[in-house]
């Protein structure tokens, strides 16, 4: 596998060490790896199940990817647009130029354009051996998106990456970012399939921020129900620079997802937000990692999940506060609300702290809705089903809120609202909550 | 069975009568031979040799645990599993090391005590205070004994009951126990029964109680209550590096069990502890569980609640010192709907101590109207100390209200400031300030025991102990 164009040197070397690590390390197994205790459907993830890639990259865009190009995230904001799905980067229409400096390009095109920033950063920040879907993503992905800010810059509007996944194929998007210092860049990551299409969409996304810098990243995640993803996303933050992460998860069969923040600069700062709507047999497995390597840093997690129906939720975060990185402040909180009897949520967030001068705190619940809640909009004529609906966009509102640039948040609203509305007809808001 | 039990016989080529042959021939290390040789010592019925011999297999068959602390440290063949009572009784005073008995004496603990706590004594003189708590007991009905006695004289209730909460091949150190148990206490408090006194394995006397493998069994009858407490309020001096206890608990329906331990192991100790309680409809379970000493301590008191109503607490510390890892935690199984547990643990990393928290906590699809609340707080009192949490939750039913929350912190500066610009030095500051954040903890405990737990804190903080 590799670039149209061609591989340069050192990608093809990269690549050859990827494959290697790929082939060393053992098949996950639910019963020895920790990470995949929840999740015992790794078998589903075999490459053989999954068909090769057309090698036909002209024509139309697939109908699922015009329909998210022509989606509420659409915006005259937005500053460069790149799609690509399982065949690499496909024809997008030409972006908005916001400026002299090209912040955005296809992934073959950067790494042409800047071989040495690309080359320091590419399978440095998500190292091939890691994990296997890293492995396999660095040997195989075609397509992508490079994102360079040079120092200071602060370019208008945001950048949007459609990445994509059909033909019971398996998608390799590669994205690479780097911000250098001060500069500050607004990204947002769509990951979508066709309904009825049983592909894998397995992106990794590689992070950097210099001194000062400040990404803002939303990521949703709206694949067709048959879709498995597999996700990593991985940054290193550096001295007082921030990183804000938005992710929503409403579609996919099933979807494991790495969320891993190195907090490698003094002062640095990191916002992980997200929520999750299950439904059906859904199931989503989210990690999450906030790593104090500097000291005086602060990290702030903030997940929610409403899980419907017989959807399950896995989630497993870690603060880990590395031996010197005092003064760390960091915090998870994980809420679960259970909206049948059947659903499930398991949450595990997790502390290793090595450091004294610290405050870390977690915290976790897992509930249904409020009796007293239903019982005040009832009383006030709100029928149930109404009621219960109401009360589980409450539940997303406060994290909704925080969401940085205000079309954003309204399209990340309007989603969940579908997901609501989806589960509405599905009758699942409906059913009774009550025991024998 | 009968056939492994002759066989074994047949092989066996000292006599257990002798306990001078005895004495001289114990080797370490763990074989079927050593494992029929303590059952023979004991007279044990073949039913118990065959119990410990399918425990030795699953033993030899698990792997280690590759979770939690690092033990491998254990040599298992570098181990006495039974400590013969000759050698118990040739130790004196002179050899216990001088850290521990500097301990004992600003402990306070009265000379005779202090000799029974280092295993040197025949403790003459607890035996009367230990007689006295029996007859009241006796007549209420109460058996109260060492296990080995227990599977003696009460042979019926034992049997029904042992090894059904933990079975042998629950886990590795589970399965270790069982093929090597010997002492612990045998409890059991007949319907309707309300022991008042806290029973105190404390004055349960016998050499073997002070076993590496000692095996409790409590058995609370339907609606009676009995608070134990076990376990050395100051440093038990071992001569061993493994300790491998199971207790188990059975509290019938509308009955309230409550397990009070401290335990302080000298630093050489590894302290691998399986505890758990079945709570029956309505009845309450309390785990007080306090850990301080040893090298490293794998410990997670667990209930499984069991029937409708059921409530569950485990009320925990732990205190890590220089090269201790004290990885402890407890976990909750809601089976039966209705039913509600707490679990508060604290715990404090000293030097370069780590502490760890590890609990579960899971609520079954049927257990519908649970609520549970978890809080884990860790105070790291020094640069390199660590502490960890790890709390798993597993929900699968709906209607319920679980919650869990951490923190991790240090001492505050702004407290430590306001102890010593009033004369308190900074060790002893910090001592008040650890006090008072084990202070939920102690105030559970009864009083001549809160006192000690201090007082250990307090010289911990001084890291003279041990």
């Amino acid at each position: 596998m590799a670039l149209p164009g061609g591989d340069p040197a050192w990608l093809a070397a990269l690549r050859r060490t990827a494959l290697a690590a790929y082939r060393e390390a053992p098949w996950p197994s639910s019963t020895r790896d920790e990470d995949w205790r929840r999740t015992s459907q790794i078998d589903k993830l075999d490459p053989a199940n999954f068909a090769e890639p057309s090698s036909d990259q002209g024509g139309r865009l697939p109908p699922y990817l015009q329909l998210a190009l022509d989606g509420p995230l659409t915006s005259g904001d937005v500053s460069a647009v790149l799609i690509s799905d399982e065949r690499g980067n496909l024809t997008a229409p030409a972006p908005a130029s916001s400026g002299a400096t090209p912040v955005a390009a296809e992934l073959a095109v950067g790494l042409a354009a800047e071989p040495a920033v690309w080359q320091s950063l590419a399978g440095v920040v998500a190292p091939p051996g890691l994990r296997k879907w890293i492995s396999l993503n660095t040997v195989r992905s075609r397509g992508g998106a490079c994102l360079h800010v040079g120092r200071g810059h602060d370019p208008a509007g945001y950048v949007r990456l459609i990445h994509g996944v059909g033909n019971g194929s398996i998608g390799f998007p590669r994205t690479l970012i780097k911000l250098d210092e001060g500069a500050s860049l607004t990204v947002v990551e769509e990951w979508v399939s066709p309904e009825g299409d049983p592909g894998l969409l397995a992106p990794v996304v590689e992070v950097e921020l210099a001194r000062g810098a400040h990404l803002t990243h939303l990521i949703s995640q709206r694949c067709g129900d048959q879709t498995v993803v597999q996700s990593t996303v991985r940054a290193l933050v550096g001295q007082e620079a921030s990183y804000d992460v938005r992710w929503t998860m409403l579609g996919a069969a099933w979807q494991k997802a790495y969320f891993e923040v190195m907090m490698t600069g003094q002062g640095s700062e990191t916002t992980l937000d997200g929520l999750c709507v299950g439904r059906g047999r859904q199931h989503f497995d989210i990690q999450t990692l906030q790593d104090h390597i500097a000291p005086g840093a602060r990290s702030d997690l903030l997940y929610r999940v409403a899980v419907a129906e017989r959807s399950r939720s896995v989630y497993a975060g870690l603060i880990r506060v590395e031996e010197g990185a005092q003064k760390t402040n960091a915090y998870v909180q994980n809420r679960n609300l259970l909206l049948s009897p059947v659903a499930k949520a398991d949450s595990n967030p997790t502390l290793e702290i090595l450091a004294n001068d610290v405050r870390c705190t977690h915290g976790s619940t897992a509930g249904r809705i409020d009796d007293n809640q239903l019982f005040y909009c009832e009383s006030r004529g709100i029928e149930r089903e109404q009621a219960r609906r109401l009360i589980v966009e409450g539940f997303f509102a406060d994290v909704i809120d925080c969401f940085p640039v205000g079309n954003l948040r309204e399209a990340t609203r309007g989603f969940v609202l579908e997901g609501l509305e989806a589960l509405a007809r599905s009758g699942a808001l409906a059913s009774p909550t009550r025991h024998a | 069975m009968a056939v492994a039990a002759k066989d074994l016989t047949k092989d066996y080529k000292y006599g257990f009568n002798d306990g001078d042959e005895f004495v001289y021939r114990a080797e370490r290390g763990l074989s079927a031979e050593v494992v029929a040789d303590i059952s023979r010592r004991k007279s044990e019925p073949p039913w118990m040799l065959e119990f410990r011999l399918k425990a030795l297999e699953h033993f030899r068959q698990r792997p280690m645990p590759s979770w939690g602390a690092d033990l491998s440290g254990i040599d298992f063949d570098d181990i006495y599993y039974y400590v013969r009572p000759a050698e118990e009784q040739g130790r004196t005073w002179d050899e216990v090391p001088e850290g521990i008995k500097r301990t004992f004496d600003r402990l306070g603990i009265p000379e005779a005590e202090r000799k029974f706590l280092a295993g040197v004594s025949a403790q003459y003189e607890s035996e009367v205070v230990y007689h006295s708590i029996r007859e009241d007991l006796e007549k209420l009905g109460v058996l109260f004994c060492d296990c080995d006695t227990g599977l003696r004289e009460h042979p019926e209730i034992f049997r029904k009951y042992f090894g059904t909460v933990i079975p042998p091949n629950d886990n590795k150190f589970a399965a270790l126990n069982s093929a090597v148990w010997s002492g612990g206490s045998f409890v059991y408090v007949p319907k309707g029964v309300r022991v008042e006194i806290p029973l105190q394995a404390y004055f349960r006397i016998n050499t073997e109680s002070m076993g590496q493998f000692e095996r409790t069994l409590i058995i609370a009858e339907e609606g009676s209550f009995v608070h134990y407490i076990e376990g050395c309020t100051a440093p038990t001096y071992s001569k061993d590096s493994l300790h491998s206890a199971v207790v188990e608990i059975i509290a019938m329906p509308n009955s309230h069990v409550r397990y009070t331990t401290i335990q302080n192991w000298s630093n050489n100790v590894y302290n691998l502890v399986t505890k758990r309680a079945i709570a029956k409809e309505h009845s309450v379970v309390e785990w007080i569980d306090g850990n301080l000493g040893s090298k490293v301590t794998m410990k997670y008191p667990s209930i499984y609640l069991m029937g409708e109503g059921a409530h569950g607490e485990v009320l925990s510390v732990a205190f890590a010192g220089d090269g201790q890892h004290q990885d402890a935690g407890a976990k909750v199984i809601h089976v039966a709907p209705n039913t509600t547990s707490t679990i508060v643990s604290k715990s404090v990393s000293k030097g370069t101590g780590r502490t760890s928290y590890r609990g579960h906590l899971k609520v079954y699809p049927k257990a519908h109207n649970v609520r549970s609340s978890v809080r884990c707080d860790a105070l790291l009192l020094d640069e390199q100390a660590r502490s960890d949490t790890y709390p798993y939750m597993d929900v699968e039913a709906e209607d319920v209200q679980i919650g869990h929350e951490a923190t991790v912190s240090k001492v505050g500066d702004e407290q430590l400031f306001y102890l010593q610009s009033r004369g308190i030095s900074e060790v002893e500051a910090t001592a008040m300030i650890v006090n008072g954040f084990i202070e939920p903890f102690v105030k559970e405990l009864p009083m001549e025991y809160a006192l000690e737990l201090n007082r250990l804190i307090a010289l911990q903080m001084e890291g003279s102990v041990g």
